[in-house]
């Protein structure tokens, strides 16, 4: 049975193209007002995730369900999409987009468009076409949100705008969920996800590597850093403790990544008696970086 | 729902209207500067010179070739617009249903604005008055609307799985629809002969020929009688196989394209 606060709950969803497992047995659950972002690096599934959940790809097994309902037509009503490359139409206006939207959506609200236009500083009489790359995010961004939807899925919502307008964005994308809605987007500036989500997961290879709520799991990774006389200890098999995400060594300096637990590997790595120790709290980029970043080639073990 | 579809089509209908005008107009301006616009009737004329349907043809023609840039309005949602379109509050068979409605009202404005401009380039060379009604009026112009609906529905079909290269589809589409009626007319040995006869059962062009003999000439539309490949068969089985074709075109391209997902 599923949790009633939770607005989208994507259960063991996977998408293979052919022998590639795009999307590999992705299991969240996104409550309701959350804000949830996701990461992951070039390739990860974040957009195959984001279309097998509307429906724009069959996925190949797993199911999502909104509210506890599978996807049906009517709701979209109650949802926005934006997808990471422009989908609008390049021979049409922009006022004339809006007018497809009031057509489309009984929720359209031609006000808010209005205020959002301005506020992008879009030109309704030029054609999509016309528009650079960050304008046309921008006037999807506006499509999406004149329908004060309860659940936005934004792809890259940020690509291409100005720093100005990216701040525009996160602004309206807090306050939305202020409201009520569900709020999931995909961003590779870390900065604005860990400014705006209170959620995260991270996806690698298409499988999810990490999730949880943004202040927590920014608690429990920490980095026990240690710095010895000579080249950094064998770890004795301290690296296959769960809790270890990576180790790095490079030369005299160890720095090891930990999940939880950060006491105890601090007192493991305390007895090897380094010249000195400390631990580091990481922020989102730093978690981030290191649940996709582990690679032997880079002086690190996993 | 449909309103970029909307936008398409009254921008298409704008264009048809301006070109065909233009066309009408450069030939009267011909006929004028041979003196034909100011003496119409060359001698006594029979009063069929002119039958009706033949107005019917070439409109069914123009709408054709109208309807067959419109056939592609699946295959050009399929070309990076589903994400705006497959997120609408409505099924896709609804969605797609309600723009063929659309495309197949914006076909028939098409046949009736190029109908419109042929009787009034008539009118301009004084020749109306030489249109005769014939009695199969009524059935010919059902027959010559349906054929670009059925041109419309073969296209949306063989189009509705692609993105870009639905574009290509059409062209060839079109020089297939010429090129087998042609082999169908110059009778070649079995089994070209009955290749291109199976063929043609799927070609709309195979029921959309049209000819009038009158006390001075004989006019022919389309394929004229010869290369028709169902001569024997009556105009109602012309209706009947645009129907089909036209109805069962549109579904396969609404099945088809309800199936695109990545």
């Amino acid at each position: 049975m599923s949790d009633p606060t939770t607005t989208i709950a994507i259960n063991g969803l996977t998408k293979r193209y052919g022998e590639t497992a795009a999307v590999d047995d992705l299991t969240i659950a996104i409550p309701q007002g959350s804000i949830f972002g996701l990461l992951g690096t070039n390739g990860a599934g974040k957009t195959t995730t984001f279309k097998c959940m509307l429906g724009l790809a069959r996925a190949t097994s797993g199911s999502v369900a909104f509210n506890g309902k599978p996807l049906a037509p009517e709701m979209f009503e109650q949802m926005s999409y934006v997808p990471e490359r422009c989908a609008l139409y390049e021979w049409m206006t922009g006022a004339e987009h809006l007018e497809m939207q009031r057509r489309a959506f009984k929720r359209y609200d031609p006000k808010r468009a209005d205020r959002l236009v301005d506020m992008f500083a879009l030109d309704r009489k030029k054609k999509v076409g016309k528009y650079s790359k960050g304008q046309q995010t921008a006037m999807a961004l506006v499509l999406a949100f004149s329908t004060h939807p309860e659940i936005l899925v934004l792809d890259e919502p940020a690509s291409g705008l100005d720093p100005v307008h990216q701040r525009h964005v996160l602004d309206l994308i807090i306050g939305e969920a202020a409201s009520g809605a569900t709020i999931v987007f995909s961003s590779h500036q870390i900065g604005q996800v860990e400014r705006a989500a209170d959620r995260v997961a991270i996806l690698h290879q298409g499988t999810l590597r990490l999730a949880g709520e943004v202040e927590q799991l920014k608690a429990d990774v920490k980095v026990v850093e240690a710095v010895f006389e000579t080249d950094a200890p064998s770890l004795n098999g301290l690296q296959n403790d769960p809790a270890v995400g990576y180790v790095q060594r490079t030369g005299r300096l160890l720095r090891v990544y930990v999940r939880g637990r950060g006491d105890e590997i601090e007192k493991a790595i305390a007895a090897k008696g380094p010249r000195s120790l400390r631990v580091l709290d990481q922020n989102l980029e730093d978690i981030f970086l290191s649940t996709v970043g582990a690679s032997p080639s880079n002086g690190t073990e996993a | 729902m449909y309103y970029p579809q909307l936008l398409r089509l009254t921008n298409g209908l704008k264009w048809l209207t301006i070109v065909l005008t233009c066309v009408a107009a450069f030939f009267i301006a011909i006929a004028a500067a041979n003196g034909v616009y100011h003496h119409p009737a060359h001698g006594p004329r029979s009063s069929d010179d002119l039958p009706l349907p033949m107005f019917f043809a070439m409109a069914g023609f123009i709408a054709s070739f109208f309807a067959s840039r419109y056939a592609r309005t699946l295959s050009e949602e399929n070309e990076g617009h589903l994400p705006v379109v497959w997120t609408k509050p409505v099924s896709r068979a609804e969605y797609a249903m309600t723009v063929i409605a659309a495309d197949a009202l914006g076909i028939c404005a098409a046949f009736g604005i190029a109908l419109v401009i042929e009787l009034a380039f008539c009118a301009a060379l004084g020749a109306l008055p030489f249109i005769q009604i014939t009695s199969d009026a009524g059935v010919q112009l059902i027959r010559f609307l349906l054929l670009p609906l059925a041109y419309y529905g073969l296209m949306m079909a063989l189009t509705a799985s692609f993105g870009k290269a639905g574009r290509g589809l059409i062209g060839w589409a079109w020089c297939f629809s010429f090129v087998i009626m042609l082999i169908a007319a110059l009778h070649p040995p079995k089994p070209w002969d009955t290749i291109a006869t199976l063929l043609n059962t799927i070609n709309p062009l195979a029921y959309a020929g049209y000819s009038h003999t009158n006390a001075h000439e004989t006019v022919n539309i389309g394929s004229g009688p010869a290369p028709t490949v169902f001569t024997s068969l009556a105009l109602g089985i012309d209706i009947a196989a645009l129907l089909v074709l036209c109805v069962a075109g549109m579904a396969a391209g609404i099945v088809l394209w309800r199936r695109v997902e990545a």
